[in-house]
């Protein structure tokens, strides 16, 4: 892969004439086999939003020139940039479903590191007295989207602040219809207002202070809000729906009718895929994880038995392959305007990188955190270690789950980090995720050498 | 020198059966895991030896040389059961007495071993029967096998205590591993093969470690077949790896931060003033530039750590502050150069490791930015023993260039505690060692991690170092080699699973 070297096409997009084409119309992939032989050359009207950007790059050039800015913050992987410069709402909410993926995911993320560092801290010396502990617990099991309310909210002692809350998530109610004038109720009420009116400064302002402070000697204990996620994702889902003229996650099937708008840079490569796979998911985010026009790599996406990573790995090689003669035969057939759309903008490289997040986003659902990891370092560029056009907030997000997953609470920090930049809210599940890792180092001997 | 070269080498990969090769900046020095202070060592002891316990791909402690551990109801004792039918490399039994000679020889204060905090909190070991031994503790151990993965040694090739680093053991080891040492070539190279009676035999059937000292040197080697393993590319080198099909990068976290340390022991660089001055003359991202991307950092973590203060603000380059300080400490500008009391000009020597080609790039950068600010700097390029000698032993130095590497429980009690045996630069502070002796006690990991936040602030406003940044860490490898999984400090911890393909 070659730097990112955006600044000749950008030029170039703003000063191509505009002269739009209709989209090229993508075949049925139904019933296509899962490990069908490898196309050695793969027919490109089959392959959706690449080859009608590289093919037809005056289409590409069409859609652009309505919502430039969105389409460039959307390619940069800066999705509130995007959801804030889209003036069409259609498109608008191709920014607000991946901020709507990405709170997803780190609402899933804050749920497990919150349930396992007070499951671990309580196994290993019990939680302290007279502390917040269980009630964030409490907080953080119903916002973890895992569906299971543990018995944390039982452990809360009547007379802490928030002990009616806790009774009502016991209870099955949502935290955010708590009313109160403690620490929790006034944070409860910031939820309210991004839930119901679509307010989130307050929320975010709020989000880079701790929730709690309890004094413990010269020290200070500190815990952060673990439902700030939950409301997130839940108000950008609503937000797609809105600009989509639906309702619910599903209402992101409207984006197989906007043509090339409702593909550009997803994991999907065009409307039937989408469909498909629409069919077959019950859950958001693993949109593109089956990908059935890939199977024309060669690229089978049937699950691999158990947490193998080295089966992972073999299907990136096989990805890579397919993806060196795909890119080989547009190269073959593309004008210079369409070869400068498919290298400068990095297309394929960033298709590669969205298919294999969701890749991983799958593999982390069906408890595979290795595989989930495999996938996503081959996603990695390392080229640039940022949140940017190279590498996702996305892929971050999961890389950090990964890790979590499998065991190494310490490196998820490292990708935590990396998303702090762009996404200060995440301080929260930083402070956790690294209070779990300090937690499992607390009997070890630390080593050090020179290098 | 490369086209001349690579022909060579290039046959040599031809040829059938070749091991698996891995490169190291510096060969270790010895081989004896009671003197490691190289992370090369702590890699290669991985391969040779083993520990009562050590981490599974999970990071939780399984056990290796121990097959089971029963902590008593008060956890100030353990019950430690020996895996039977383990042998050395040279046919010996592996049995109780080993652990009980590795536990003293660690704790011996004649011995002076690197490793002697890692046994510090065991007060006695007896054997039970030959398969069996007892640990005692010190205080109340929640989880003891957490702290069982020093690497155990036999009493039969080591003998008597004390041990000294110049015992024949350190170009004979003999570990229980699944590789041992066949030789140790005339080219720095060392070569191992696989130990068959392993008692969990591994697939490679041979390894080499070759010493290329250059980084660049290193990639191409990997790229033309002639290296199978890069432990450790720097980010300038990742490009031309990334795109060659036969090459898999693997991302892993090791916590490495570079610094300048000063010798605090040194009347000039005992001075507080000085030690500014010189951080305030140095541009830091100007030292990095030729390195690549990496991040800079104000204290002794990296900043992704939960014990990094993000309150301790980078040092900006201010030549006018710093003269400002050398004037309050008692020096003149001559126009040219900063002087003494006496009118001689303030000279310091800083030394690195010898034949470390990154080392050198930011030492001569290093050299000219203080020399433009007219500061005399001397470079030193040590040897690996003579590092060890000057630098560990004798103190012998004014400024040193190098780089930490911690696991990822990042305790820096080694390096900063007043008693710590890595404490090189002598530092020295109260509070310091009041928070880090809290912090290996605490319970309570959100107290833990604001005292190390703590320990941070006062050792960036101290400044025994100039902290400067932290790298990436990627291994490249070659895809002949499968089923890769790199531990994150160790590296070579699950090499048993690697397989040829």
């Amino acid at each position: 892969m070659k730097p990112y070297l955006p600044c000749c096409l950008l030029a170039w997009m703003a000063c191509t004439p505009v002269a739009p084409t209709p989209p090229s119309a993508p075949p049925s992939v139904e019933g296509a086999p899962a490990a069908a032989p490898v196309a050695a050359s793969p027919d490109l009207r089959e392959f959706g939003w690449i080859s009608e950007a590289t093919r037809s790059p005056t289409t590409f050039t069409a859609l652009l020139a309505d919502d430039r800015d969105g389409w460039i913050a959307l390619h940069a992987n800066d999705y509130e940039r995007a959801a804030d410069r889209f003036e069409t709402p259609t498109s608008r909410a191709r920014a607000e479903w991946m901020l709507a993926l990405l709170h997803h995911d780190l609402a899933r993320l804050t749920g497990y590191a919150v349930e396992t560092f007070f499951s671990e801290w309580d196994a290993r010396s019990g939680l302290p007295d007279e502390s917040a502990a269980t009630m964030i617990a409490t907080l953080g099991s119903f916002c973890s989207e895992s569906g299971a309310l543990s018995g944390w909210a039982s452990r809360c002692s009547p007379e802490a602040p928030g002990f009616a809350m806790a009774q009502e998530i016991a209870r099955g109610r949502a935290p955010w219809d708590h009313v109160g004038v403690d620490v929790y109720g006034k944070r409860m009420a910031l939820h309210r207002a991004a839930r119901t009116s679509g307010a989130l400064d307050g929320l975010l302002a709020a989000a880079v202070q701790p929730l709690v402070v309890e004094p413990v000697g010269d020290f200070e204990r500190t815990f952060f809000d673990p439902c700030l996620h939950r409301t997130l994702a839940d108000h950008w889902t609503n937000r797609t729906a809105m600009s989509l003229g639906g309702e619910g996650w599903r209402a992101m099937a409207g984006f197989s009718d906007l043509g090339l708008a409702g593909s550009l840079f997803a994991p999907w490569l065009h409307a039937s895929d989408l469909d498909s796979e629409l069919r077959a998911a019950d859950i958001p985010g693993v949109i593109g994880a089956r990908a059935p026009s890939l199977r024309r790599l060669g690229v089978g996406t049937n699950p691999h038995a158990g947490d193998d990573p080295v089966s992972a790995r073999e299907e990136v090689a096989s990805l890579d392959r397919g993806l060196a003669d795909w890119r080989a035969s547009l190269s073959e057939g593309a004008s210079d305007e369409g070869l400068a759309v498919l290298e400068d903008l990095r297309l394929i490289e960033r298709y590669r990188q969205e298919y294999l997040t969701t890749r991983a986003r799958y593999a982390l659902l069906a408890e595979r955190p290795r595989q989930a990891l495999a996938y996503l370092e081959a996603a990695r560029d390392p080229s640039d270690p940022t949140v940017g056009a190279a590498n996702s907030p996305v892929l971050w997000a999961l890389l950090a789950e990964a890790q979590l997953h499998a065991g190494r609470a310490r490196a998820a920090l490292d990708a935590l980090h990396v998303l702090s930049g762009t996404h200060p809210e995440v301080l929260g599940l930083r402070e956790v995720v690294g209070s779990l890792a300090v937690l499992r180092g607390l009997d070890r001997t630390g080593d050090s050498r020179e290098e | 020198m490369l086209q001349l070269v690579l022909p060579l080498l290039l046959s040599a990969a031809l040829a059938v059966d070749t091991p698996v090769r891995y490169a190291e900046d510096r060969a270790p020095a010895i081989v004896n895991p009671l003197f490691a202070t190289s992370m090369s060592e702590a890699r290669l002891h991985e391969l040779v030896f083993e520990g009562l316990f050590s981490d599974d791909h999970d990071l939780r402690s399984a056990p290796q040389l121990a097959e089971s551990l029963e902590l008593a109801e008060d956890k100030l004792t353990a019950t430690v059961r020996l895996r039977q039918g383990v042998r050395w490399h040279d046919g010996e039994s592996f049995d109780a007495d080993d652990v009980i000679f590795s536990v003293r020889a660690m704790s011996d204060a004649a011995t002076a071993s690197t490793e002697a905090g890692r046994t510090a909190w065991i007060s006695e070991v007896t054997a039970l029967d030959p398969h069996t031994v007892q640990l005692t503790f010190v205080a109340p151990e929640h989880s003891p096998q957490d702290k069982l993965h020093f690497k155990i040694l036999p009493e039969h090739r080591l003998g008597e205590l004390p041990i000294k680093r110049t015992h024949p053991f350190r170009n004979r080891p003999v570990g229980t591993g699944p590789w041992m040492v066949q030789a140790f070539n005339e080219d720095s190279s060392i070569s191992l093969s696989r130990f068959a009676d392993h008692w969990r035999p591994a697939s490679l059937s041979e390894l080499s470690m070759r010493e290329v000292s250059d980084k660049n040197y290193q990639s191409k080697l990997l790229l033309y077949k002639s290296l199978d393993l890069l432990v450790r590319v720097l980010p300038r080198d990742l490009a031309p790896l990334q795109n060659d099909r036969n090459i898999e990068l693997y991302p892993y976290q090791t916590n490495s931060w570079w610094y300048v340390g000063f010798n605090l022991s040194d009347v000039r660089l005992k001075d507080a003033r000085v030690r500014e001055a010189l951080a305030l003359l140095v541009d830091i991202p100007e030292l990095l530039r030729p390195i690549g991307t990496g991040e800079l950092v104000t204290g002794p973590f990296v900043v992704s750590s939960p014990y990094y203060d993000h309150g301790v603000p980078k040092r900006e380059t201010d030549p006018d502050r710093a003269g400002a300080l050398l004037r309050e400490a008692g020096y003149s500008f001559d126009g040219k150069r900063w002087l003494d009391a006496s009118g001689s000009p303030l000279r310091v020597r800083l030394a690195s490791q010898a034949d470390l080609e990154t080392s050198q790039d930011v030492v001569v950068n290093l050299q000219s930015q203080l020399q433009n600010q007219g500061i005399v700097v001397e470079p030193e390029f040590l040897r690996r023993a003579e590092w060890k000698q000057r630098v560990w032993r004798e103190r012998d130095f004014d400024l040193i260039l190098s780089q930490w590497s911690f696991d990822r429980n990042e305790d820096v009690y080694e390096q900063f505690h007043s008693s710590g045996g890595r404490n090189f630069v002598g530092y020295a502070s109260a509070e310091v060692d009041q928070l880090l002796d809290e912090a290996r006690n605490t319970t309570d990991p959100q107290v833990k991690k604001q005292q190390l936040r703590r320990v941070h602030s006062v050792i960036a406003a101290d400044i025994p170092m100039m902290f400067l940044w932290t790298l990436d860490n990627y291994a490249a490898v070659s895809s002949k080699v499968g089923s890769v999984e790199i531990h994150p400090f160790y590296f070579f911890t699950w090499a048993t699973d690697w397989t040829l393909r």
